[in-house]
């Protein structure tokens, strides 16, 4: 079970549900050149948003939130998504990575070996699929002249975390959430964002040698 | 550049054999190496991660995550 159904409380846990935000974004426009001067505030709607402070630092006035997006059209070309989408929050076979024309026509025979060699990892270190749920509403997506689909998933972006202040930011604040995950659920976001920020590039583990 | 004696400045007479430094890719390394006159091998200089490499995205894939990115844009 993705959601925790019924019978939680108000106290806001990490990967929580909420509304009420907006998103800024500052956009520095002309790096490296005079950043002071060419300052952009980018508003960007979301009706929802997850919040990603770990549960036992919510607290002293700052919250991070990340906007909870629409996933991408192109990920219904795999059937092994397609199925279940939050396949993408856990480590998966390299052969369920791709679709089955993909794997077997354009991967050559070397390809897929490395590829298996590989073994069991995650796809897209920085996004983590959330299941549909009649409290967040369906949405349609379109992709050049293809039929368009309704879905309900949702997606976060790690690279989208922000913080916000508030005085009413306090340790075991209540705030009227819209969606609970269950501990397992709350378990895998937590390995998943960990992954993200202890990945070590192949540059580094080289030079490490 | 022939060696000739008399063709260095007054006190360089100790210091007469010519050494020239070449760089060399080994992907994902480039390697300088000292050669002497005769091209032979006095000793290596420096090692470090070629330009290509820190640039090319493909080889900074994360080894914890599957390489699909291009498949789903």
């Amino acid at each position: 079970m993705f959601y925790i159904k019924d019978s939680y409380d108000n106290i806001l846990r990490f990967g929580d549900v909420i509304n009420g935000f907006q998103y800024f974004k500052p956009n520095f426009e002309g790096l490296p050149e005079v950043v002071d001067s060419n300052i952009k505030i980018e508003i960007i709607k979301s009706n929802y948003f997850v919040v990603l402070t770990p549960c036992c630092s919510i607290e002293n006035e700052n919250l991070n939130l990340t906007p909870l997006k629409q996933i991408a059209y192109k990920f219904f070309s795999n059937p092994y998504f397609e199925k279940d989408f939050t396949i993408i929050n856990r480590r998966m076979l390299p052969e369920q990575t791709v679709a089955p024309r993909i794997w077997n026509d354009v991967f050559t025979e070397e390809e897929r070996s490395k590829r298996i060699g590989e073994g069991v990892k995650y796809s897209f270190a920085e996004l983590f699929i959330y299941e549909k749920n009649d409290l967040i509403p369906p949405y349609k997506l379109s992709y050049k002249g293809n039929p368009d689909i309704i879905t309900g998933y949702y997606m976060i972006d790690f690279k989208d975390i922000f913080t916000i202040k508030s005085a009413k930011i306090q340790r075991n604040m209540e705030y009227p959430k819209i969606l609970q995950l269950t501990i397992e659920t709350r378990e895998e976001l937590r390995d998943k964002i960990g992954e993200y920020f202890k990945r070590v590039p192949q540059e580094d583990q080289i030079a490490r040698v | 550049m022939e060696r000739n004696f008399f063709g260095f400045p007054t006190g360089s007479h100790e210091n007469i054999e010519q050494t020239k430094i070449v760089e060399r890719e080994f992907y994902p390394y480039t390697i300088k190496v000292k050669l002497g006159d005769y091209n032979q091998f006095i000793e290596i200089t420096e090692v470090k991660l070629s330009k290509s490499f820190i640039g090319n995205r493909s080889s900074q894939i994360l080894s914890s995550t599957h390489d699909i990115e291009e498949f789903y844009k």
